[in-house]
């Protein structure tokens, strides 16, 4: 879930350089993040079983923000197993604690430098698409 | 211009009733006695009948019979006529005039038909009577002769006879109302027209007749003919007369009154006289009319006269009138404003009244107004065009093309302007116009006077009214009584203070009654005082005044009382007609006099009585009497004193001279009051204390002539004060109280001056006052419950805290000293000696204040200060995030361009793009940096020991890490164990090993040192390296934000990091600074104060092998800061 489009461009474009080819939803904010998972709203009648492998979330959202949206993931047993990596610009330590106890999975700050930026979606990806198994019952 | 000249025409008498019976009997006897003389004689003239024919028809009765018949009945017939007319003669009644002008309307009618009766009888009479009596023998050709012979006749006398009659008729009753004509001119013209040419023609016909015998139908029809002719000739004279006296004949028409007649139905339609007088009449009529209805206007103006009448009114009547008038189109009234010197138009046709004016002209514009005003005429301008003194403004404005204006004038000044106007030009304005016109503006410069004149007699009569309520208003307000009498000696006023005075209800009571026998009646003693003797009627009698004192008036109530009285007489028009009395009650004055002889002979007895020395000094002879005391007071022999002021001014001890010279310069020329205290020196030498008082004597214009006073010796007297004073004033001088009362009544008998200045109240109060007033701790039974150990001698002394309340309600705390003190040979008192504690006492409350308001105090500041972190807070996160989302975006997609359109870009925009790139890292590192400056002050503080060498170490293991290939030399102080925040202190070591670590940079052998020490007894940490160094003067700089020393080629930094660390160091309660030399090397020195000292026993002894530590330097921390 990504608000701005610079920065959805630029993920996009981290992701596609270190060659990960799997399909990307992008969410501007966080009610559509939440439709898309609930299938709700405007995405009425979404298949449910087809959850991503990862979501990657950024805590400053217009309207629900993304702190609200990990608890909602959390709260639901539907997508409580999702596995999420909060992806944001704030190091505030209490952005940073308040994620792991809303039970994010991963804190990554996005760094200004590109090439730092590029490391670290190479190696998410590498890690939670590739490496990592996902909980059978996530759906 | 045409005018009736009343002295040539034919002016007729009047005629009385007598008269016009005989002449009226004379023209009928005429009207049928003549025409049958003359028609005989025509008859015998032109031989119809021969004369014995004629003797015989005269001789025979017929013919004389019938003209005997007529006259008898003409006569008889015609009196009817006349009788009402002579009726009318004799009474002069209105009632008898409509029957008069009735007889007027029917005679021409019964005139003509018994005379036309009469001319168709005779000739019937004559021809029978010749035939009867002459054997004439009649042919129808005489048949016809003898007619025409009647018509001659009937012609020549008939129509004059009856011209004479109508003629005697308008004698008769000339004067009277006739209302329509009978007879019009146009009939008579007419008759004179038609018949005198068939007179004439007749005559010529019969006279050829006669003569020649001739007589054919020839001649009849040119006879005819020219009777024809004669006829229609006289209708066109008829219907020419007609149109002369058309506009004369509109006035008979309506019934209205002829004022009231419409002008221009009276326009005349011919050129002859009767054209110009119609014209003439009609200008009459307009004058008069005019002229009547400003009458009406000013007489209206003299009806209103007493009440308001506006301005308004008269000049739209004025104009009205002025519009009715003039034949123009507008009218305009100008009045002359004195004060502007302008001329205002105030009414105009059309438009309203305006007291301001609709128009202002100014004495010097080119106007017709203008122009008329100064130059006091009338003016008649046919076309404005030519004339450049009109106005072309109002030229403009009114479309004005010819006027005519002439000035109003009053008393021979000119106070306006009246001006007609039309927008034709007008060729036409006559000398009568512009006398029309002066006219209209006479009347109205008169109306507006009237007008001016009623308004000034109005406001001298609201003024008159004012000043007459003053007057009353000054009578009743006065104190004076005050009434008038008249000559016979009755009251005709008074004023409020004479009844209440005179102690009646309301003047009513007193006016118009014989005032004398009311209030005067009777003489102080009772005795009776007849108004002869009375003083004031005497006077009056005299025409002077009269005054007295000596007498008295009598109540209502038949009391008396003294009184001073003024007469004056009133004079009108020389004559005395009154006098008015002014008196007052002197009751007042005469007992102040009876007080002021008992109260001197009272005086006089003191001064003998007291030792009391009286003089009197006059200035003017600089003479000084003195009483016997006053050389006993001296010390002198009696009679010693010469009576001279040098005298005296030797015997005053010199010191003293100087005041005593001035109070009484002082009391002769400021009149202050006199009242000296001075030495004099006796003859022995010895030194007197005396008291002098004195009055100033001043004659009638105020200035003084010389002084009354009294002496008094008080020598005795001083002298006891001196020693009184001595002791007060010592006692005075103490700072504390010192308050004496008795023991008995617990009054204060004694108060110094620091018990008066403590409590407020004065001496005098005081002294009336007891302890138990001033303290509101005790009642008075507690006070004597308190004091009377002491009296009963068990106690000597009483120590004891209160409170006093000064006068103003201030309570002090006081510390009481009392004493009960029983001297010899006084009575025994209690003596207080009060100290003001309140000093203490504040000091006291203050210190138990201060400590209640601490915790206060700092709750209050710990909650702001959370309330700034909060927005602090904030603020940093929003940095945190928002600034470094779009640096990015800068850098990610430079990145982008750099690698997806590489070959696209030359050297030069790769470099440009990396530098973008480089600005965007350096940005996102200073917000970081920024970041973590203001985490470290908003973050609260974790104390801990910690490890200082320990994380010394870990850091430039880190460093070294980064940077395998450098070689340094470090030195670590072993075992420094600070207490402190753990992640804040690895900030500074962070920052200060970093920078050791990157100035050392460019040294080939680098050193990095750690250490502590004591300096001035303060512990210091510090770091040391040999690197680049910098310059001394650049210190103070060297900790401020964004400060750097080198440039960013030299060393890459933010200029952030020592001011963080200050702020860190800060927060522990240390302070920071920096040796350094320039290319030498630096030393940062930074101490941990309060929250950073190691003060615990625990810490000291882990201080092991470290730089020995002082126990408490924290506090030097303090102090140092």
């Amino acid at each position: 879930m990504e608000d701005n489009p610079d920065d959805e461009a630029l993920t996009l474009r981290a992701l596609k350089k270190n060659n990960i080819a799997n399909e990307v939803i992008v969410a501007r904010d966080g009610v559509e993040a939440l439709d898309y998972l609930f299938a709700e709203g405007t995405h009425e009648g979404r298949d449910l079983s087809n959850q991503p492998q990862v979501i990657l979330l950024d805590l400053k959202l217009p309207r629900v923000d993304g702190l609200e949206v990990l608890k909602r993931i959390r709260e639901d047993d539907r997508t409580e197993r999702l596995p999420v990596v909060i992806l944001t610009t704030s190091n505030e330590e209490s952005d940073i604690i308040s994620s792991y106890d809303l039970g994010a999975n991963s804190y990554i700050r996005k760094p200004v430098d590109f090439d730092q930026f590029m490391e670290a979606v190479r190696q998410l990806g590498l890690y939670w698409l590739v490496l990592n198994i996902k909980s059978p019952n996530g759906q | 211009m045409t005018q009736v000249d009343i002295t040539n025409s034919h002016a007729m008498e009047a005629i009385d009733a007598q008269t016009f019976r005989k002449k009226f009997r004379l023209l009928i006897f005429i009207a049928w006695s003549v025409p049958a003389i003359f028609g005989l004689s025509f008859i015998l003239y032109v031989q119809i009948l021969s004369v014995p024919e004629m003797a015989a028809v005269m001789t025979h009765p017929l013919e004389p019979l019938f003209m005997a018949f007529w006259f008898i009945f003409s006569l008889w017939y015609f009196m009817r006529f006349a009788r009402p007319i002579v009726t009318y003669l004799e009474n002069s009644c209105d009632e008898s005039i409509p029957a008069a002008r009735d007889c007027v309307r029917r005679f021409p009618f019964h005139f003509w038909l018994l005379f036309l009766l009469y001319l168709v009888m005779a000739p019937v009479s004559v021809i029978w009577a010749a035939e009867l009596y002459a054997g004439f023998v009649s042919q129808p050709v005489d048949w016809f002769r003898i007619n025409m012979v009647a018509l001659i006749v009937s012609i020549i006398v008939g129509l004059p006879i009856f011209f004479l009659i109508l003629d005697l008729f308008g004698r008769a009753l000339s004067g009277v109302q006739m209302g329509k004509p009978h007879i019009t001119v146009k009939t008579k013209v007419f008759l004179i027209g038609a018949l005198v040419p068939l007179l004439i023609d007749t005559m010529l016909v019969q006279y050829y007749w006669s003569r020649t015998g001739f007589f054919t139908t020839e001649t009849f029809i040119v006879w005819l003919f020219l009777e024809l002719l004669a006829i229609g000739g006289s209708l066109i004279f008829v219907r020419s007369f007609g149109q002369s006296l058309a506009p004369l004949e509109a006035v008979f028409d309506g019934h209205q009154p002829l004022l009231g007649l419409e002008l221009n139905a009276l326009k005349s339609q011919s050129t002859d006289e009767i054209g110009v007088l119609a014209t003439a009449y009609r200008n009459l009529l307009s004058t008069l009319q005019m002229q009547s209805e400003m009458l009406e206007l000013n007489n209206w103006l003299l009806r209103k006269t007493g009440h308001s009448m506006s301005l308004e009114s008269v000049a739209n009547s004025v104009i009205s009138i002025a519009d009715r008038t003039m034949e123009g189109d507008m009218c305009f009234l100008l009045l002359h404003d004195a004060e502007q010197d302008e001329l205002v138009g105030v009414a105009q046709t059309g438009a309203k009244f305006n007291a301001g004016g609709h128009f202002r002209v100014a004495m010097d514009e080119p106007s017709l107004a203008i122009m008329t005003f100064k130059q006091d005429q009338v003016f008649a301008i046919a076309d404005v065009q030519t004339y450049p003194s009109c106005s072309p403004e109002l030229r403009q404005r009114f479309k004005i093309q010819s006027a005519l204006s002439a000035p109003l004038r009053l008393e021979g000044k000119p106070i306006g302007v009246l001006m007609s106007t039309s927008m034709k030009i007008r060729r036409d304005y006559s000398a009568r116009d512009e006398a029309v016109i002066q006219d209209l503006a006479r009347e109205a410069a008169l109306a507006i006077n009237t007008q001016r004149l009623n308004d000034q007699a109005l406001q001298a009569q609201v003024t008159q009214h004012e000043k007459d309520e003053l007057i009353e208003l000054l009578m009743d307000s006065t104190e004076e009584a005050i009434y008038g009498v008249d000559f016979d000696g009755n009251c005709t006023f008074v004023n409020r203070a004479c009844v209440e005075m005179l102690g009646y209800d309301n003047e009513s009571e007193l006016l118009g009654q014989g005032i004398h026998a009311l209030i005067h009646h009777s003489w102080p003693d009772g005795s009776p005082h007849p108004r002869a003797e009375c003083a004031v009627h005497i006077a009056t009698l005299e025409q002077s005044s009269a005054h007295g004192d000596d007498e008295v008036y009598w109540r209502k109530d038949g009391s008396s009382f003294p009184i001073e009285y003024w007469s004056h007489p009133i004079r009108k028009e020389g004559e005395i007609v009154g006098t008015v009395v002014t008196f007052l009650d002197i009751t007042e004055r005469i007992n102040t006099r009876k007080e002021l002889v008992q109260s001197s002979e009272r005086l006089g007895l003191a001064i003998d009585a007291g030792d009391i020395g009286v003089w009197e000094w006059d200035i003017a002879t600089d003479r000084l009497d003195w009483s016997e005391k006053m050389e006993e007071i001296f010390g002198m022999q009696a009679s010693e004193f010469k009576g001279e002021a040098q005298d005296f001014y030797d015997r005053v001890y010199p010191a003293d001279m100087e005041m005593l010279a001035k109070d009484t310069s002082d009391a002769l020329e400021k009149n202050t009051p006199f009242s000296v205290v001075y030495r004099i020196v006796k003859p022995d030498k010895s030194i007197g204390w005396v008291h002098c008082q004195a009055n100033v004597k001043r004659d009638a214009s105020g200035k003084s002539v010389g002084m009354i006073g009294v002496l008094t010796d008080i020598t005795a007297q001083k002298e006891a004060d001196q020693v009184v004073y001595r002791l007060k004033s010592t006692l005075d001088m103490t700072t504390d109280c010192v308050f004496m009362f008795d023991p008995e009544t617990l009054k204060f008998n004694y108060v110094n001056l620091g018990a008066i200045n403590q409590v407020g109240y004065s001496e005098q109060e005081m002294l009336d006052m007891s302890p138990v007033d001033i303290k509101p701790e005790f009642d008075e039974q507690a006070f004597r419950q308190m004091i009377q150990p002491m009296l009963d001698g068990e106690l000597k002394q009483h120590q004891f805290e209160t409170i006093h309340r000064r006068k103003n309600g201030d309570l002090i705390p006081v510390e009481i000293s009392l004493s009960y003190v029983q001297p010899a040979n006084e009575p025994a008192r209690f003596v207080a000696i009060v100290h003001d504690i309140t000093a203490r006492k504040r000091a006291e409350g203050e210190l138990r204040e201060h400590r209640d308001h601490l915790e206060e105090m700092v709750d209050a500041r710990t909650n702001e200060l959370q309330v700034v972190n909060k927005e602090l807070e904030a603020f940093a996160y929003s940095v945190s995030h928002d600034l470094r989302t779009p640096l990015r975006s800068i850098d990610g997609f430079s990145l982008a361009l750099l690698e997806d359109y590489r070959d696209k870009l030359d050297k030069d925009g790769r470099d440009y793009l990396s530098r973008i790139r480089g600005g965007a890292q350096k940005m996102a590192e200073l917000i970081d940096d920024l970041l973590e400056l203001s985490r470290v002050t908003r973050s609260r503080l974790k104390c801990e020991a910690i490890d200082l060498s320990a994380m010394t170490s870990e850091v430039l293991n880190e460093l070294a890490a980064r940077e395998p290939k450098r070689q340094v030399d470090t030195r670590i102080a072993e075992g420094i164990i600070v207490r402190g925040d753990r992640r804040l202190l690895k900030v500074v070591m962070d920052n200060l090993l970093g920078n050791a670590w990157k100035y050392t940079g460019k040294k080939e052998k680098p050193e990095i040192e750690f250490g502590v020490m004591e300096k001035n007894g303060e512990i210091v940490y510090y770091v040391r390296d040999n690197g680049a160094g910098f310059d001394m003067k650049y210190a103070d700089k060297l900790f401020g934000a964004f400060q750097r020393l080198h440039t960013s080629k030299e060393f890459s930094g933010t200029g952030v990091g020592l001011a963080t660390v200050q702020r860190i160091v800060h927060r522990h309660g240390g302070r920071t600074w920096a040796e350094a030399e320039q290319d030498s090397g630096a030393t940062i020195y930074f101490s941990l104060g309060v929250n950073g000292g190691g003060d615990n026993g625990q810490q000291e002894n882990t201080t092991g092998g470290g730089q020995p530590r002082r126990r408490g330097f924290n506090i030097a921390g303090v102090e140092e800061k």
